[in-house]
């Protein structure tokens, strides 16, 4: 008798298709009938090993969903990375309609945000194949500029305008956010920083984002979140937040130097893992509360700028000397209480609100200044944090800052702090705030 | 030393630890015991055995996967890497490649199926639907009916 | 030819399932209940292969289904069938085992039980073997698919074990785990059994938990079922009716050997044929019924064996309280009643019966240490150094060595006498220690220095002995004396022994400059004919008090008094000399006897003495005259001159030289202290102690509210008592007083509020 391909035990011919890719699996069910039923018409063993090659396993990062969609998730990928990538083949980003666009872009932060268990895991499968599709989305290299679509002079890509539109479109904000989460690469620093200081450049604009005090009020509750009172996350202004920080990081390295570790690689929260001094921190807590949060020291860098701007203009950032002030501050916070009748624990009654107390540091570690505040979940399920920092007669300055990456991420909490009584006149400015081990 | 009779009756003694490169025979040898009777394998013709035992002899002393390690196939980075030896001993016609890997399969020479999966795999691997059916000798017998519906199951490869 | 046979027999790759199920299921038998018959290679790999090719017989199927459901392909049901022929196989296996079991009880049972599983056991893994292809892919999948149910097939061979014998076996009576109960039983009460077989039959049960999720995984739910619970239950029973009875019939101490025994018993127990999960449910279950339940009449017996020194049952009692929730805690409050007992009684003890001024520092001291002693030997020895035992032997000796019979209300008085035993330990030529011990006596006085509350009452009274031995020039040596004070600093830091260190300073440059002057002395045209030394102590360190009274400085010694002056304000210009004759001694040779005596004399006495260089008889008038001392000094002065018969008394205040005095010694120390003087010495230290307890609660108060800046009475008092616990314990009405005093002085004020004190900068 004579062997072929079809004459192997099924058995066999699966362990085959499980060492092939997903697009050859599917080229392959398209010979004969034999072969589509065996990958189409069969239990999920081929596409579940299909899936657990490229990523991380979920049933491990504690999604209890079972049976498992293996077959329609894996495609549901699959079809999001083509979109992504197929920008670089020449299609034009035009050609894709924007719901297709943004459902991919929504399943990339998906994938990003199911590797769950980092600590037993520090390589994650499934941010490989995150940071592989932004990668080759645009070229290698510029993982967030290529995201925001400047190396290409696509301007629909650009996460955000300045004058910023009051209801940014939905993928604008999922690219922000994706933007957020990639964080800025030595890559993409040195392309923002040679670049001419005109309106087009990435630091003017998220300068003038910052900065554009009129955003502060009692809507946006005086912090990154959005314009119409609804708390939810302004993740274009906080993009901006997250680059103009980290520019002034490298603009002074030797100043920042304990905290700079966190900057590089910036990336998606499993990186900072990777990073030995920074290690997450998570107070659990029993009962019914449960908000996973690290509070230990912190350093915050703040930055307050120089100027205060009330025209719309981008000429007084577009200027090489405007600098901004850096200052360093370490935090010591505990734990103070929940507080479950807060209107903000009904949002989520197992993430009520959290109380926190605590003082500001000298250098040596002495107290200072005092801080208390509280921790709460935005409708959009992301962490915000509110501190406010006590002078001795009285409050001084308040922060309002987002955990970026959500409870228990290593990426810090960053915001907006402002005069604690408002309404009076700035120093207004972003801030970044990490747990240190 | 344990002499292995093929199908077709041809004995081939070898070492003990190159024929325990099969689990089967390995597990036969600890249960049953250890006399100087032949061991049959029915299912292995001479012309077979001889490559295969020719691969045993090569990877002989190397640790052999447990059976453990099946459970956590799911989570094994899998690549289609292929040792260098390896891929120069696979490269056979395509008839050998698949009376190799079912002798593995019944053998239960975990590394030798590995890599004669890996092997039909690359032959696969960016393929057309068409070229596959030259490559393996598979006729189209879908109808035009089942061809659209093949199509609209395969929409997700496209983006 | 057998062998061939096998092979021969065996049905082509193609066969149908009954074909094949008909060869295999011979073949499965025959390991199953003749494997000691042996197996061949051929038949091996005829039951492989058959297996094998039955399970890789399926091919793929060209039609479509158009369902798209998720179906099962061919291969999965052959996987299946083969796998429900083994079940059905184990089933009929089984049931018949179960009947042979049937009229099986007790030990009989166990073995039967015991022999069956090693059979089955060892031959269903043989099986699992053959079907590994099975194992491999068809059960694999469905476990991944999620299917509940499915196992290997060894796994399998031990659910059917359990479903079909173990749990029938079991449902009747229990029959199986009350066998093993009933052979335990046995043994504890003395018999000997077969704790292999026991192990054997207990091991079954741990191999039937089985873990759905992961069967590689132990699971001891079958064997907590159907053996710990009952065994603990039993166990429980057991040593209630057993520990009851003993106890009964028993003494405590017997009792308390016996339940070590068994406590060890249990635990061997474990060890021989328990699973490990055990030990902690079966010990805590022991300790309560033989521990917990007669705790009281434990606890009732340690006064008994305390005050018998019953050591070796002390620490049984100890180790087996220990093991309890809150054992130990009766027992040390009982200890703490009877070391602070003991302490009392040995100070009664030592009392003379003329009362407590005749109690010698060295009797005192040692009745303290010795009740120490003991009672710090049975925390070590019975107790295990346990902290617990140590804080109660620490408070009950807090509480004797500070208030006794000796003592009565006085808190100073212990302090007092401890400072005199160190002071007689740290004088020449004591008789209290040998000298090497020297060093050991001095670290039995720290361990009581260490309980005595008024600390600042022992340094006055020792800082007073010292400056005794070091004018004298009596201490032992200088290295004793360093010895000690390091021992005080280590206990009470720097501050405390501060003076006490300064006091050495002062000596050593007095040394010096004694040396120094004499050299001068010597340069000058017209030494003295007088040998001279001189202590200068600084006022502020010395406990020693200037004289009261006038006194004129005798002819001879001016000169020498004069050159010193001049020398001494030369050299520290502005420095104040006051000289303490009181504390002055010299010595005389006499020249007016055929025998030259040397007479040892304070100055004052060589005051007097000096007059009679140029006569034979004075009176009162005229000695008070020459040397301007108070009538009453001088009577004394007098009155030991003329006991010591240098002198004659024979008229009414006249007083003649002995012409013809005599004395053994050529040495004669008349430089004896005055009565007077001794006893004034306590109260007068006392007296210090009290104005600088005050000074000293003035300072902290200061210090207090210099940090706090205002504070209300009550936290002020605590705060003041707290911070000065180290040194003494502070009266109420003292602190008081203190803070009227710093009111007047204006240092703090009244706030508006009530009961407050503001700081005043």
């Amino acid at each position: 008798m004579s062997r072929s391909f079809l004459t192997l035990p099924p058995e066999v011919v699966e362990q085959t298709l499980c060492n092939v890719r997903p697009m050859d699996v599917a080229a392959v069910s398209c010979t004969c009938k034999a072969l589509f039923k065996l990958i189409y018409q069969n239990d999920s063993h081929i596409w579940r090993n299909l899936f657990l090659q490229l990523f991380d396993d979920p049933r491990r990062s504690g999604d209890k969903r079972l049976p498992y969609d293996w077959r329609g998730e894996l495609q549901r990928r699959m079809r999001a990375r083509n979109i992504i990538l197929g920008q670089r083949n020449g299609q034009s980003i035009r050609g894709t309609s924007a719901h297709k666009h943004f459902s991919a872009i929504e399943t990339i932060i998906r994938v990003a945000f199911s590797t769950g268990d980092f600590q037993t895991q520090l390589m994650s499968r499934s941010m490989d194949w995150v940071e592989d599709v932004m990668k080759n989305a645009h070229g290698a290299g510029y993982p967030l500029l290529s995201m925001m679509g400047t190396k290409t002079d696509d301007k629909l890509l650009i996460p955000f305008e300045y004058p910023i539109s009051t209801s940014p479109s939905e993928p604008t904000s999922l690219r922000a956010r994706l933007c957020v989460y990639s964080g800025l690469s030595y890559e993409d620093k040195e392309v923002i920083l040679a670049s001419p200081l005109n309106d087009n450049n990435l630091r003017v604009r998220s300068r003038a984002l910052v900065y554009d005090l009129d955003r502060y009020n009692q809507a946006s509750h005086w912090g990154p979140l959005s314009w119409d009172g609804r708390r939810t996350v302004d993740w274009q202004l906080l993009l901006a937040i997250v680059l103009v920080i980290s520019l002034n990081v490298h603009d002074h390295v030797s100043y920042v130097e304990p905290c700079l570790h966190v900057f590089h690689p910036v990336g998606f929260p499993h990186h900072a893992l990777t990073l030995p001094q920074v290690s997450r921190v998570e107070i659990r807590l029993t009962g019914p509360v449960s908000l996973g949060i690290g509070v230990v020291w912190c350093p915050s860098a703040t930055i307050a700028p120089q100027v205060d701007t009330a025209s719309r203009s981008t000429a007084i950032f577009q200027d090489a000397d405007f600098v901004e002030g850096v200052h360093v501050l370490l935090l010591h916070l505990e734990f103070v209480g929940a507080d479950l009748d807060a209107p903000e624990s009904k949002l989520f009654p197992d993430r009520p609100l959290l109380h926190f107390s605590g003082s500001t540091l000298s250098e040596k570690g002495h107290a200072q200044g005092k801080v208390s505040g509280h921790v709460c979940m935005t409708p959009d399920r992301e962490v915000q944090w509110t501190l406010q920092t006590d002078a001795d007669d009285g409050p001084l300055w308040s922060s309002v800052g987002i955990q970026i990456g959500g409870v228990g991420s290593a990426m810090g909490v960053a915001g907006i702090w402002t005069r604690a009584i408002h309404g009076m006149e700035p120093p207004t400015g972003p801030f970044w705030t990490w747990r240190l081990d | 030393m344990v002499t292995l009779t093929t199908s077709d009756n041809e004995s081939f003694v070898v070492d003990k630890d190159v024929a325990e490169r099969s689990v089967l025979i390995k597990n036969m040898l600890e249960d049953v015991g250890e006399n100087d009777h032949p061991i049959p394998l029915p299912n292995v013709s001479a012309s077979v055995l001889k490559k295969v035992l020719e691969y045993c002899e090569h990877h002989r002393g190397e640790p052999i996967p447990t059976a453990d390690a099946d459970s956590s196939d799911d989570t094994r980075k899998r690549t289609t890497d292929i040792g260098e030896w390896d891929q120069r001993f696979i490269s056979v016609d395509q008839e050998m490649l698949f009376e190799i890997i079912l002798a593995a399969n019944y053998l239960d020479i975990k590394s030798l199926l590995d890599v004669g999966c890996k092997t039909v795999a690359n032959m696969i691997k960016g393929k057309t639907p068409e070229e596959i059916r030259k490559l393996f000798n598979i006729v189209n017998d879908f109808t035009p009916e089942e061809e659209a519906q093949i199509k609209k199951e395969n929409e997700w490869a496209e983006g | 030819m057998a062998h061939s046979t096998s092979l021969a027999s065996m049905p082509p790759a193609s066969a149908d399932l009954s074909t094949t199920w008909a060869f295999l299921e011979e073949g499965v038998d025959h390991i199953m209940t003749r494997l000691k018959d042996g197996v061949s290679y051929q038949k091996y790999m005829a039951l492989y292969t058959v297996a094998y090719n039955y399970c890789t017989s399926s091919r793929m199927h060209g039609s479509l289904d158009h369902s798209m459901l998720g179906g099962r392909t061919g291969a999965n049901l052959m996987g299946s069938d083969l796998y429900n022929h083994l079940i059905r196989y184990f089933n009929s296996h089984l049931v018949v085992l179960r009947d042979t079991s049937e009229p099986l009880a007790d030990e009989p049972l166990l073995r039967y039980y015991a022999g069956e599983w090693d059979r089955y056991t060892t031959g269903a893994n043989y099986v699992n073997r053959l079907f590994t292809y099975l194992n491999r892919h068809w059960v694999k999948r469905e476990k991944d698919e999620g299917r509940k149910g499915v196992y290997n097939v060894y796994t399998l061979s031990l659910v059917q074990w359990k479903s079909y014998l173990f749990e029938p076996v079991q449902s009747k009576n229990k029959k199986l785990a009350n066998a093993v109960l009933r052979l335990i039983e046995s043994q504890r009460n003395g018999q000997t059994i077969d704790s292999g077989l026991v192990k054997k039959v207990i091991d079954s049960f741990v191999s039937l938990g089985l873990d759905e999720a992961d069967t590689n995984k132990a699971n001891f739910d079958v064997y907590k079922a159907h053996f710990e619970i009952p065994f603990i239950e039993a166990t429980s029973e057991h040593y209630a009716i057993e520990s009851k009875t003993f106890l009964a019939e028993n003494s405590v101490s017997a009792y308390m050997k016996k339940a070590e025994d068994r406590l060890r018993e249990e635990e061997d127990r474990v060890e021989r044929y328990l699973s490990t999960t055990t030990r902690k449910t079966l010990l805590s279950k022991c300790e309560e019924r033989l521990i917990a339940d007669h705790k009281d009449i434990l606890i009732a017996d340690f006064q008994n064996l305390l005050d018998y020194d019953k050591d070796e049952d002390l620490q049984r009692m100890y180790s087996l309280l220990s093991r309890i929730q809150d054992g130990l805690e009766p027992l040390r409050s009982k200890f703490e009643e009877h070391v602070k007992a003991s302490g009392l009684n040995a100070v009664s003890k030592v009392i003379p019966e003329g009362g407590i001024d005749g109690l010698e520092p060295k009797t005192y001291v040692d009745a303290l240490l010795e009740v120490h002693k003991k009672n710090a030997d049975t925390v070590n020895r019975s107790f295990r150094g346990e902290a617990g035992f140590v804080a109660s032997l620490d408070r009950a000796c807090k509480d004797f060595v500070n208030k006794n019979g000796a003592t009565g209300t006085s808190t100073t008085k212990s302090p007092e006498l401890l400072a005199k035993h160190a002071d007689a330990l740290l004088r020449k030529n004591n008789k209290l220690s040998e000298e090497g011990d020297l060093e050991d006596a001095l670290n039995q006085v720290m361990i009581l220095f260490k309980y005595i509350e008024d600390k600042d009452v022992f340094q006055t009274f020792y800082s007073t002995k010292l400056s005794k031995r070091l004018i004298h020039g009596v201490s032992a040596s200088e290295e004793s004396e360093a010895s000690m004070i390091s021992k005080l600093k280590e206990a009470c830091g720097f501050e405390y022994t501060n003076k006490l260190q300064r006091m050495f300073t002062d000596m050593s440059l007095s040394k010096d400059l004694t040396q120094q002057f004499k050299e001068k002395q010597e340069s000058l045209p017209d030494p003295e004919d007088i040998s001279f030394s001189v202590m200068v102590l600084g006022t502020n360190f010395w406990p020693l008090a200037p004289p009261t009274h006038s006194f004129n400085i005798p002819e001879d010694l001016s000169k020498t008094y004069e050159r010193f002056q001049r020398y001494y304000q030369q050299k520290h210009s502005g420095r104040k000399l006051t000289w303490l004759w009181n504390y002055s001694k010299n010595e005389l040779r006499t020249n007016y006897l055929n025998q030259k005596y040397i007479l040892m004399t304070s100055t004052y006495q060589t005051a007097v003495l000096v007059q009679y260089n140029d006569n034979d008889t004075l009176s009162l008038d005229e000695l008070i005259a020459a040397t301007n001392l108070p009538k009453d000094t001088m009577l004394q002065i007098l009155s030991v001159l003329v006991k010591a018969k240098i002198l004659i008394n024979e008229e009414q205040d006249q007083y003649d030289l002995n012409p013809n005095f005599k004395s053994k010694k050529i040495r004669v120390n008349l430089n004896q202290p005055i009565k007077a003087e001794v006893k004034a010495e306590a109260s007068e230290v006392l007296k210090s102690v009290d104005e600088d307890r005050k000074y000293v609660i003035q300072a902290t108060i200061v210090r207090i509210m210099k940090a706090r800046k205002t504070m209300k009475n009550q936290p002020l008092i605590a705060e003041v008592t707290v911070q000065l616990s180290q040194r003494f314990t502070p009266k109420i009405p003292d602190i008081k007083k203190a803070i009227e005093t710093l009111l007047e002085k204006e240092y703090i004020e009244r706030a508006e509020e009530k009961d407050t004190f503001n700081y005043v900068a």
